[in-house]
């Protein structure tokens, strides 16, 4: 790049911690919530979700990134779902070839991986507009953030769906399983209380602020 | 305390909390039966529900800086009701469990009393019946020998643990012929090669059968909910119309092979039918609010389970079928809004 | 953003521009498309074939992985073929071979109708006892914690039904006497019964009823062909032989 239109704002950390906790893809803007309820039923496979996630939002927006400006804004949608299909096709066959078990856990949700709004919304938004290593960093911390989430609830979902924690035994043979935390329903119950408690932190935080603001100037 | 009144001949209606606890009074004894039936787990049970609906309800008043709310004698019912369609051997901290999520999930969340979409004893038995399925179909026999001095062994199961196993224990108190199994499951899935096993229906209305904790005697429940109704407690048109759904939609199956589909005396006097139509479908708040949109109601949900309970995975379909009229009452209040007085109707209007 | 476009609609590219943009970003996924497959194909053959493998050897107890042999056959009406390709998914029989070469057992496939979908079993069929002596659930998706495969094969009692399920022959060998049958938990008298999981009585039932499915249309079919199954072919190239009909 020797020329550059427009002013472009440098690498903060910012660029890559928004990602990760103040536009979380999953807990702030609610995206990508197909894959969240459904394969979150154990850690292992929300790690492995996460992980493919986000590899093919580190190579959608690398590529999407550098041919910003070649792709004509009439096809842009077209480029950006070939290229995000092509990346979630190399995920698909490396997960089948790495191990069976996880390509049948996940299932058709490898695939739907192209329909995830989080990597075209990302590409869309961001990487369609930023130099490479931005995009690069601030997609890293996307898919971060989205793993994060997918944690947050494979975990809780684990250890009461099926008393363990990656596949390790964690309460002894007399624990009694929720199934319903491994069923649909216990991916809406957790991240509805996932949810809940995001948005309590935030508000308390919120709350704590305004008080503060209010003793500076009570004196003043 | 002096109690403020209206003039005598003013009938005010009567306020939240005086409604509540008459619903309570009249729950009283169908609770009592329940104790004589299963001893004193079923007390256990009860207390247990009771007490965690009281406590989340506190709980999450105090975190939201509001005063507490537990004095409408609301959680109150919602513990009884939860108790009363619980297995009497149903593991207790299954059962706390069940009175958080229902007053957390289905109530407070919501905004309180008032506001549930759901009722709230049901959210929390569906969420315990999703959760822990084998649990919640472990039956065991009424009029045990020792039921007052002995707790049925799965009752005191600890917490987070799988239920302590109950079959070697009710082989040894030796009902005959128990297998473990509910009228209606007997019904739907037959038992040691006959496929469908009737129930004598007059055991059925006097509540001399095994099932949940509380909703075997079908006489008393009628008695105590016809009570609330002459009160004017309770609209009378919903259990009448969920009776009446069920009724005629189990009778028409039965004139069409009387061999497949059982009488449809059966289908009220079994299961949980009575004790949702007198006392859950008619939860004010999730109920529709129209003359007409009662009656839809209450035959949506009578057919409903009707049809769960002869073609669904699971003998029994009261709970669903009463979650799902619940979801559906703002729609039907909608549509049957009564016309207002001196408006024409739309149609001819437009004519 | 700030554009410095007049119109708010942007001058349209000419087509090239567009299909040339097109066709490299389709070149560029095409041929990292194949290369991956490529790499990986192979790969998931190999454990695919293992997968197969392990659930094969799983239900014929007492042989021995490095020692046995396993002959895949496609078996129907129409008469046995031999394959010799396993992965191309044609194969419903296959024969297992002890180190010393005698037949340990035939491993089946079953599949029925679940609670929520086809219960997919494989099992071992012992033609000398005539019983089923090995079972593994290859999918179910049934209710986890209830149905689901790890649930069920580690119910011990239930996976007992299945070390000497007696799916013995009609003396004219054209069907099996006693289809297998599931009973409610705790009712099972007779050893072609299937004793079912209290609690997954469905998918008990769909495991029983595609073993008696599968029993009832195969095992007339393996008493036909059962010289030819318990021999090892001996060449081991290409062979696909039809073996004409009795």
């Amino acid at each position: 790049m020797t020329y550059q239109p427009r002013k472009q704002k440098p690498i903060t950390p910012d660029t890559f911690l928004r990602g990760i906790w103040r536009e979380n893809p999953v807990f702030v803007m609610l995206l990508g919530l197909c894959p969240t309820l459904a394969v979150t039923n154990s850690t292992i496979n929300a790690i492995g979700m996460g992980l493919a996630t986000t590899f093919v939002l580190l190579g959608s927006s690398l590529l999407v990134s550098l041919l910003r400006n070649l792709i004509p804004k009439q096809v842009r949608i077209a480029s950006y779902i070939v290229i995000i299909a092509t990346f979630v096709t190399i995920v698909d066959y490396a997960i089948h070839a790495l191990s069976l078990e996880l390509y049948n856990a996940l299932g058709a949700f490898i695939q739907l991986i192209v329909a995830n709004c989080v990597i075209l919304g990302r590409a869309e938004s961001y990487a369609s507009k930023n130099r490479i290593t931005k995009s690069l960093v601030n997609a890293l911390g996307m898919g971060v953030g989205f793993t994060f989430a997918l944690l947050c609830l494979g975990s809780v979902r684990e250890i009461l769906g099926s008393g363990t924690l990656l596949g390790f035994p964690l309460f002894g043979d007399s624990f009694q399983p929720w199934v319903v935390m491994i069923l649909p329903p216990g991916g809406f119950f957790v991240t509805g209380a996932w949810l809940l408690l995001f948005s309590w932190l935030q508000e308390r935080r919120q709350r704590k602020a305004a008080k503060e603001e209010e003793a500076i100037h009570a004196p003043g | 305390m002096i109690e403020l009144r209206t003039s005598p001949h003013v009938r005010g209606a009567p306020s939240v909390d005086q409604i509540m606890r008459n619903v309570v009074y009249t729950l009283l004894p169908v609770c009592a039966f329940s104790v004589y039936q299963f001893g004193i787990s079923a007390f256990a049970l009860i207390l247990v529900a009771v007490l965690s609906c009281i406590g989340t309800e506190h709980l999450f008043c105090r975190l939201s800086d509001k005063p507490t709310t537990v004095g409408d004698f609301s959680a109150v019912i919602t513990g009884i009701l939860l108790a009363l369609t619980l297995p009497p051997g149903f593991p207790l901290w299954m059962a706390a469990l069940a009175g958080f999520v229902g007053i957390a999930l289905a109530k407070v969340m919501f905004g309180g009393i008032g506001f549930n979409v759901f009722n709230p004893a049901l959210v929390g038995r569906a969420f315990v019946q999703a959760a822990f399925p084998v649990a919640i179909t472990t039956w065991t026999p009424a009029f045990a020998p020792g039921r007052f001095t002995e707790f049925i062994p799965s009752t005191w199961t600890f917490p987070f643990a799988e239920p302590v196993p109950v079959a070697q224990w009710i082989k040894d108190i030796a009902v005959d012929g128990f297998t473990g199994a509910t009228p209606l499951a007997l019904e739907k899935f037959g038992n040691a090669g006959v496929s469908h096993v009737h129930t004598n229906t007059a055991d059925l209305f006097m509540g001399m059968t095994a099932g949940s904790a509380g909703e075997t005697s079908a006489l008393l429940i009628l008695i105590c909910g016809s009570y609330l109704a002459v009160r004017r407690m309770m609209d009378w048109r919903i259990p009448a119309a969920m009776i009446t759904g069920a009724f005629v939609t189990a009778g028409l199956f039965f004139t069409i092979d009387p061999d497949a589909y059982p009488a449809p005396l059966f289908m009220l006097f079994s299961g949980g039918l009575m004790l949702g139509a007198m006392f859950m479908a008619s939860d004010m708040v999730a109920s529709p609010v129209t003359p007409a949109g009662v009656w839809v109601y209450g035959i949506l949900i009578g057919v409903l389970t009707v049809i769960i309970r002869l073609f669904g995975g699971l003998p029994e379909g009261v709970m669903y079928a009463i979650l799902f009229g619940n979801a559906a009452s703002p729609l039907i209040s909608a549509v049957t809004q009564p016309r207002v007085y001196g408006t024409r109707r739309k149609k001819k209007a437009e004519s | 953003m700030t554009m410095e476009v007049k119109s708010p609609v942007p001058p349209m590219p000419s087509s090239m521009a567009m299909i040339r943009v097109l066709a490299l970003i389709a070149l560029f996924a095409g041929l990292s498309v194949v290369l991956v497959v490529h790499f990986t194909d192979p790969v998931i053959r190999e454990k695919e074939l293992q997968a197969l493998e392990q659930a094969v050897f799983k239900v014929i107890p007492g042989v021995e992985p490095e020692s046995a042999v396993r002959i895949s056959y496609s078996l129907n009406a129409k008469g046995l073929v031999r394959l010799e390709d396993d992965a191309a998914g044609a194969a419903n029989l296959f024969a297992v071979f002890d180190g010393s070469g005698k037949l340990a057992g035939i491993a089946l496939q079953g599949a029925a109708q679940g609670y929520q979908d086809v219960v997919r079993t494989l099992y071992g069929y012992d033609p000398e006892c005539e019983c089923i002596i090995g079972l593994t659930i290859m999918k179910s998706t049934d209710t986890p914690g209830m149905g689901d495969k790890h649930t069920v094969e580690a119910n011990h009692a239930f996976m007992d039904n299945f070390r000497h399920l007696s799916v013995k022959l009609t003396a004219d060998k054209g069907s099996v006497a006693h289809p297998v049958e599931t009973v409610k938990h705790g009712t099972k008298t007779e050893e072609w019964q299937v004793d079912a999981i209290s609690g997954a009585t469905i998918t008990s039932r769909a495991i029983g009823k595609g073993l008696r499915q599968s029993t009832g249309e195969l095992l007339p079919l393996i008493a036909r062909h059962l010289q030819e199954i318990s021999k090892i072919p001996r060449n081991k190239e290409k062979s696909g032989t039809e073996v004409k009909k009795r």
